[in-house]
């Protein structure tokens, strides 16, 4: 009983702040297309990736998720079982509709009287089975909504200052670690590491294989989220 | 088998032993008194009982259940306590709302009635509220659940002395309506000593004791006279705290009067303050144990 108050309170909670971001960005993505349109007529071009937005909203959503409701829930009677339960079904639900209203949005609205490229067009650049949009989106929505609540229930197990500590030393792997020993093995190191890249994408040297981005979302979101029930097990109110 | 049972619990924070080895048991149907200076482990032990926190080790038990992380166990207890772990954009009536949600026990209607008698404005949001009628809007959400164990850590803080009073009287009527175990953590404790059936002193970490206040309170006097007079019958008794002013000396006495060798020496009852204040000085001199 407690999960589906759970449940039914967080829903009605992201309700809200969804709307809201719906309107804000298809209400100025189609004000922007329609000045363009006035302005330029058959020239006005088209936008994309508005789905980028997404992510980042849901990524919010994910944080939240866990800094707001966690000690709240616990004031409630909830074992953190079921609050990680809760989350789950949430994050689920938040993707599946998510994806679902953005390509009717796309398919129905944008499509028809402008230019629209999402994401997934940008990076396989094909008119795929719509399906396949559609479970990308999803799988790719409910894999950055765990990652958001992970680093969040791991900043909370382990301090802000180790979690910014661990952030910085990522981003200097990424940004300067990596990119100088790839110059300094004359590019050895994209070389190996780009078409495994690519390939969990699905871009692959025989073409397209949309199976494995799906594998990859699917299995980077089971990870996140055995790391994150690992963590809130023994997360406390602080 | 029925109540709260703590066992052995230990509980550190880096370099500090929050609670050392801790056992004490709640009986259901009691109102207990929690008792204990500033870092004592009196919040330490609730949250442990009501799952916010996890102990070293050591077990908890309600109603013979395993209380850490079981739903079942933890729908037994509720705690209201300083810390505000409600959403600051929730307003008061949806969190009344989603209470009953949680908890079918939750009475509504009392909430909303309890609100009207402190003025509570339930369509505020919790964020919005000062920090008394925040601690107001915590404590009416607690006594309005029917559950057999409820913990209030610091009930009163902000409040008023009307407020006080109020709150008192609710949470007297609320037992009489249906005998439950409170368990009241505070400072202000004179102002609960009615209150109270059995009282609990927590003191670094330890349980320095667990007794009802009535034999507490038969067991604690205090005597004032001359140094001399009042050393002279304190031989041989259990003193826990002197006082003195020039030639003048009040020894503060666990045990019985022994009529006969009191002479000129003033006899008075110790108040439960002055008690607690006077047990735990001794322990932090390393006495008494």
């Amino acid at each position: 009983m407690k999960l589906k108050t759970a449940i039914q309170y967080q829903l009605t909670d992201l309700g809200k702040p969804m709307a809201i971001f719906y309107a804000v960005l298809y209400g100025g993505a189609l004000a922007v297309t329609a000045i363009a349109m006035y302005l330029m007529g058959d020239e006005a071009g088209g936008f994309s990736g508005l789905d980028v937005s997404s992510i980042i909203f849901l990524m919010f959503c994910g944080v939240y998720a866990f800094l707001e409701d966690f000690q709240f829930f616990i004031q409630n009677g909830l074992t953190r079982r079921t609050i990680f339960q809760c989350q789950m079904t949430l994050f689920l639900i938040a993707a599946v509709f998510m994806g679902t209203f953005e390509l009717l949005v796309e398919s129905l609205i944008l499509n028809n009287i402008t230019e629209y490229v999402s994401m997934f067009d940008l990076i396989y650049g094909t008119d795929p089975v719509i399906l396949v949009k559609w479970l990308w989106r999803i799988g790719m929505y409910f894999m950055v909504t765990n990652l958001a609540f992970l680093s969040s229930i791991l900043q909370n197990r382990i301090g802000k200052r180790a979690f910014v500590l661990i952030l910085i030393a990522l981003g200097l792997i990424l940004v300067v670690l990596l990119p100088a020993v790839n110059n300094f093995l004359d590019g050895a190191v994209a070389d190996r590491i780009l078409p495994i890249l690519l390939a969990v994408m699905g871009i692959t040297e025989n073409g397209l294989q949309m199976l494995y981005p799906f594998l990859t979302f699917l299995g980077l979101s089971a990870v996140f989220m055995a790391g994150s029930y690992c963590l809130i097990r023994r997360a406390e109110v602080k | 088998m029925s109540g709260i049972e703590v066992r052995d619990v230990v509980k550190t924070y880096k370099d500090v032993t929050a609670l050392d080895h801790v056992s004490f048991r709640l009986d259901d149907g009691k109102i207990y008194g929690l008792l204990g200076r500033n870092g004592a482990g009196k919040s330490t032990i609730i949250n442990i009982i009501n799952n916010r926190i996890f102990p070293d080790s050591g077990q908890v038990f309600i109603d013979g259940e395993e209380a850490m992380e079981q739903e079942s166990a933890q729908s037994k207890v509720f705690c209201m306590s300083e810390k505000d772990l409600y959403p600051k954009n929730m307003r008061v009536q949806k969190a009344f709302w989603l209470t009953r949600g949680f908890y079918p026990e939750f009475d509504e209607e009392r909430a909303r009635e309890y609100g009207e008698r402190f003025g509570l404005n339930t369509k505020k949001k919790i964020g919005e509220l000062s920090t008394g009628y925040r601690s107001i809007f915590k404590l009416i959400v607690a006594l309005s659940l029917d559950l057999p164990y409820i913990f209030f850590d610091e009930p009163v803080l902000g409040l008023d002395a009307n407020h006080r009073e109020l709150f008192y009287k609710l949470l007297l009527e609320e037992f009489s309506r249906k005998p439950r175990t409170f368990i009241i953590a505070t400072h202000l404790i004179e102002e609960v000593a009615g209150l109270m059936e059995d009282i609990i002193i927590i003191d670094k970490g330890q349980v320095l004791l667990q007794k009802p206040v009535e034999e507490l309170m038969n067991e604690g006097y205090s005597v004032s006279g001359t140094a001399a007079e009042v050393d002279a019958y304190c031989r041989g008794k259990r003193v826990i705290g002197v006082d003195e002013l020039g030639g003048l000396k009040v020894a503060y006495i666990m045990g019985e009067t022994e009529e006969e060798k009191l002479g000129r020496l003033a006899v008075s009852a110790m108040n439960l303050q002055k008690l607690f204040v006077k047990l735990t000085e001794q322990n932090e001199r390393g006495e008494g144990r």
